[in-house]
């Protein structure tokens, strides 16, 4: 797992990630050093189809006890799963892009075990608070105070739950994370105190930079991120767009919630990511990482249009 | 049964005119005063000889500060015994005496007092003071925030004030057991007659007390601009505020290290006769580990906050990407500190509760030791997690997984430890005091805040909560409705020991459902919050998130009226409560075999020990303590301690 030279180019270092074991995160290339920067187009990552089988097959390698053990609570998992959309969210997003689906139904599913798991505490707490109380003064309750075998099934639990947790979130990360070869659009998208820009710098090189006015009175801008007065994100749908993230002063955090998804814009540092757009909707984003005085005013918004409507959007804004 | 001659009650020593030395002279007012006077010189001369250079105001406001620190522990006379020593004048019989509060009644309590119980108490008032603080803060945040654009606060006062909330609020919560009770009780509880390092011990104290000013001068230096966690490279450009910040980091970094390193070394060397390492109550361990934990993880804070000071005064660059270094530098070091830290708040107060359910269940602590195990495993787990705080800034992905799973490890020993409670309170005979609410209330909140931050430390959920108000809720479940819960619990538990008197239930359990009550509705308004995207941290908000918003602050301020009721509960029982028995609960642990009030000493017959802290009402056991036991106040209390037939009716006193 310890890489033993320091990858001297970007090709190697994906050559790397792609060798590093697979039962944990293969992760995209993400922070890179600005200097890897130009090596960024054409390269060529394994998709995320590719990966899965690879963790698959590690635990397939490992004692069948292992796959034993996990095997009951992953069909629970696994028929949840199957019922994908149909799980209720608890409050979060349904998510707006292929990567925010995922991440749901793993919340989905995470949320139904917490509580379940929850409730059976609850009930033992709520029985032992009302049953066991106080009624005889002179009555000794009997001395135990160990219960071998309940304490092993007790550590076990717990573990066989964390495992399955893992594995599930592995299989859902990579997913996230998978980066394509060619993605349909690059943005290079800057955060600064306190705004936003946004350029299209691999095709057509349209460069929206729109700033937020940092003397304004906060209370003189919109109330919301999806007003004009912000800047606005402009996405082809059912498309995959990467991102290119950075800062030019402190960090911030490009936090889309309807994306479940936020990763920091930190100086010296570049982040990438990919989405798969779905339908048309506009959403809001903002800045989720304190960055200063008006960090609760850096909002945004994205709008996903049909993909007639962003090549017509990406004309007419071409210098 | 022999008799054994006792010890002499030391308080009542008269000692001569001159015992002390200096101490005479000093208390926490000539500590303001030569603090002050310091603080004044060291601004002048760094004005003077400094401000010309490109140092500026930073340099200004540290050697100020360093100033302050310096001449408040000199005043209040935190070096005078090794200032005599390196002079070739050592402390004599009656300066320690004198040291230690001899004959000074309750002023004993504004000086440098090397008796542990006045440090404990010292501590429970500086506790109380920060939570004061820190509590009006969070309110002027709730007022903030009941509308989506409101014009109480403007944004700059606004963000300064979650900055020293979050701080405050923390370094309160990492002392609020280890402070009043690791001090005050623990000691008692190995049977010790003091902490291993009186002088260290009051000197932590002290030194955390100096540390308070310079955070609160903070928002006349401007504000700290740059949130609790002080990120880098917004810290190094925030306003000077940000020099007193550190300052006080650094100086709290001394006060915590050395009061760990006095309760490790108190519970290995200061035990009684009897008291093997298999037989300390379960706080001790607690204690222990908590105080492991923090020599581990507070290097790192002093490492992060002394090169914060050199980037900010002196222009060197660990963590401006301009000059070569990296926000991910701060981000690690800053983590490595604080994800133990979690758990340095953490394990001592739930190790306390454990006494408190062990003694009202009236049944031995089930599984103690794995779940001493389980202490000693979640600290070392937690020691290897702290890049789950950086999931989402893109350092090193190939070791998400990693710290996912270390995260989610930590669960186990957690459950564990939580299943231990239940096991203890299983077929037992709960007798429902206050400080049983409390342990209830815990048990409610913490499976709350520990099941969502098992949703945090999941890599997908991470980057759709980072940064956003869920994850305020969930720190705040397991701190606020954890820890300081659990301390609550504990210090309802120790409330007649510390002070003398009973607590007033009926106003207690008012406070206690106004407390529940709040919990849970600013929480779950933040959850509600959270999952709609409403980023930390902000002064403004989009109006969607208007109603969820205005239940957080309807429940924080009930939640701020029941801590008051609680307050106000105390101050009332400390004045006209009834007078506490020794034993109240009929508790088997040694602190209460001690009279009430505790004496200088403690003991004044050695107690030696002969079975396991919790054998409640074993037919024909000797009890903890054998037949040496220390006298109680009355020929009547004595009788639970030293017969077997224990309990005995009518413990409702
Ligand atoms: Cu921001
Ligand atoms: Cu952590």
């Amino acid at each position: 797992m310890m890489r033993t030279k320091a990858p001297s180019s970007f090709s190697q270092r994906v050559d790397q990630l792609r060798r590093s074991p697979a039962f944990f995160f293969k992760s995209r290339p993400i922070g890179l050093e600005v200097s890897h920067l130009a090596n960024l187009k054409g390269v060529t990552t394994p998709d995320h189809d590719h990966h899965l089988g690879r963790i698959r097959s590690v635990f397939n390698a490992r004692r069948g006890v292992t796959r034993r053990v996990l095997v009951l609570p992953l069909l629970v998992l696994t028929a949840f799963a199957l019922g994908g959309c149909q799980l209720p969210t608890f409050g979060g997003f349904r998510g707006a892009t292929t990567q925010a689906k995922t991440e749901s139904t793993l919340w989905s599913q995470m949320v139904i075990l917490g509580v379940g798991v929850s409730a059976i505490v609850f009930v033992l707490i709520v029985w032992a608070v009302f049953r066991y109380r106080r009624r005889d003064e002179n009555h000794i309750p009997r001395q135990f105070s160990e219960n071998t075998l309940l304490e092993i099934v007790y550590t076990l639990i717990p573990c066989v739950l964390v495992g399955v947790i893992f594995y599930a979130t592995v299989i859902a990360e990579n997913q996230i994370d998978a980066v394509v070869g060619k993605p349909a659009e690059i943005i290079n998208v800057t955060a600064y105190r306190w705004g936003w820009s946004f350029s299209y710098a691999s095709s057509t090189g349209v460069s929206q930079n729109v700033l937020v006015q940092t003397a304004a009175e906060p209370k003189a801008l919109a109330q919301s991120a999806l007003s004009s007065e912000y800047p606005q994100l402009v996405l082809p749908a059912h498309q995959t767009v990467r991102i290119v993230l950075q800062s030019t002063d402190v960090i911030h955090g490009f936090y889309i919630p309807a994306f479940n998804f936020s990763r920091y814009a930190q100086p010296g540092v570049v982040n990438t990511f990919d989405f798969t757009t779905l339908g048309t909707g506009i959403y809001r984003g903002q800045c989720a990482q304190y960055c200063g005085l008006y960090h609760a005013e850096m909002l945004f918004s994205v709008q996903v249009v049909p993909q007639g409507t962003f090549a017509d959007w990406l004309k007419s804004h071409q210098a | 049964m022999t008799t054994i001659e006792e010890a002499p009650r030391l308080e009542e020593t008269t000692l001569g005119p001159k015992a002390g030395g200096l101490y005479r002279r000093q208390n926490i007012f000539t500590g303001l005063g030569f603090g002050i006077f310091l603080g004044f010189v060291g601004w002048l001369t760094a004005h003077a000889f400094l401000q010309s250079s490109n140092w500026g105001t930073d340099m200004v406001v540290t050697v100020t500060m360093v100033g302050w620190v310096v001449g408040f522990n000199v005043g209040v006379g935190t070096f005078n015994a090794p200032i005599r020593w390196l002079l070739g004048h050592d402390q004599s019989y009656e300066d320690e005496l004198y040291a230690a509060g001899v004959g000074q009644g309750s002023k004993r309590y504004y000086k440098f007092c090397t008796d542990h119980k006045v440090v404990g108490t010292q501590y429970l008032v500086l506790v109380m003071v920060m939570f004061a603080i820190g509590g009006t803060l969070a309110m002027m945040m709730r007022t903030q925030l009941i509308t989506s654009h409101s014009s109480f606060l403007s944004p700059d006062s606004y963000n300064a004030i979650v900055s020293i909330h979050g701080m405050l609020m923390i370094i309160a919560t990492i002392i609020m057991v280890s402070g009043p009770f690791a001090n005050f009780i623990m000691p008692i509880m190995v049977g010790a007659k003091d902490m291993a390092f009186p002088r260290l011990n009051a000197m932590s104290f002290w030194v955390i007390a100096s540390a308070l000013p310079p955070m609160l001068a903070t928002f006349v230096l401007g504000g700290v601009d740059a949130g609790w966690t002080t990120y880098a490279p917004l810290s190094i450009q925030a306003p000077a505020a940000m020099d007193a910040f550190s300052m006080t980091m650094i100086t709290f970094v001394v006060s915590v290290t050395v009061s760990g390193v006095n309760t490790i070394v108190t519970v290995l060397t200061m035990r009684a006769k009897g008291m093997t390492l298999g037989r300390l109550p379960i706080f001790v361990w607690g204690s222990v580990v908590g105080s492991a934990l923090s020599i581990y993880a507070m290097p790192a804070l002093l490492l992060g906050f002394t090169s914060m000071v050199s980037d900010r005064v002196t222009g060197t660059s660990f963590f401006v990407a301009a000059g070569g270094g990296t926000g991910w530098l701060w981000e690690n070091i800053f983590w490595i500190f604080g994800h133990p830290e979690v758990y340095i708040i953490l394990i001592p107060p739930v190790a306390a509760m454990m006494e408190v359910a062990s003694t009202f269940a009236r049944k031995p602590l089930f599984g103690y030791k794995i779940t001493i195990a389980g202490f000693v495993a979640v600290g070392m787990l937690s020691i290897m997690v702290w890049a789950h705080h950086m999931f989402t800034t893109g350092w090193a992905p190939d070791l998400a997984g990693p710290f996912m799973l270390t995260t989610e490890l930590i669960s186990i020993p957690t459950g564990i430890i939580f299943l231990c409670l239940i096991g203890t309170l299983w077929k037992g005979r709960i007798w429902t005091r206050l400080p049983m609410y409390f342990v209830y209330l815990f048990l409610w909140n913490f499976i709350i805040g520990g099941v969502t931050g098992i949703y945090l430390s999941d890599v997908p959920a991470d980057q759709y909560f980072h940064g956003d108000m869920f994850v305020t809720a969930h720190f705040h479940y397991t701190l606020l409705g954890g820890a300081m819960i659990a301390a609550t619990a504990a210090l309802c538990y120790w409330f007649p020991k510390v002070t003398g008197k009973m607590l007033n239930e009926r106003v207690g359990k008012v406070s206690f459902w106004m407390i529940a009550i709040g919990i849970q509705a600013t929480y779950f308004g933040q959850f509600w919050e959270g999952f709609q995207g409403m980023p930390r941290r902000v002064a403004y908000y989009d109006p969607i998130f208007l109603h969820a918003n205005q239940l957080t602050s309807v429940g924080a301020y009930l939640l701020m009226a029941g801590w008051l009721v609680l307050l106000y509960a105390m101050i009332h029982s400390v004045r006209n409560g009834s007078i506490a028995p020794a034993n109240p609960w009929h508790s088997k642990t040694l602190e209460w075999m001690v009279p009430t009030p505790v004496p200088l000493v403690n003991f004044l017959v050695d107690p030696v020990v002969t079975s396991d802290p919790y054998g409640y009402g074993e037919e024909g056991s000797e009890g903890y303590v054998s037949s040496h036991s220390p006298p109680a106040r009355s020929e009547d209390e004595l009788v639970p301690l030293l017969s077997s037939d224990y309990p005995i009716s009518g413990g409702d006193r």
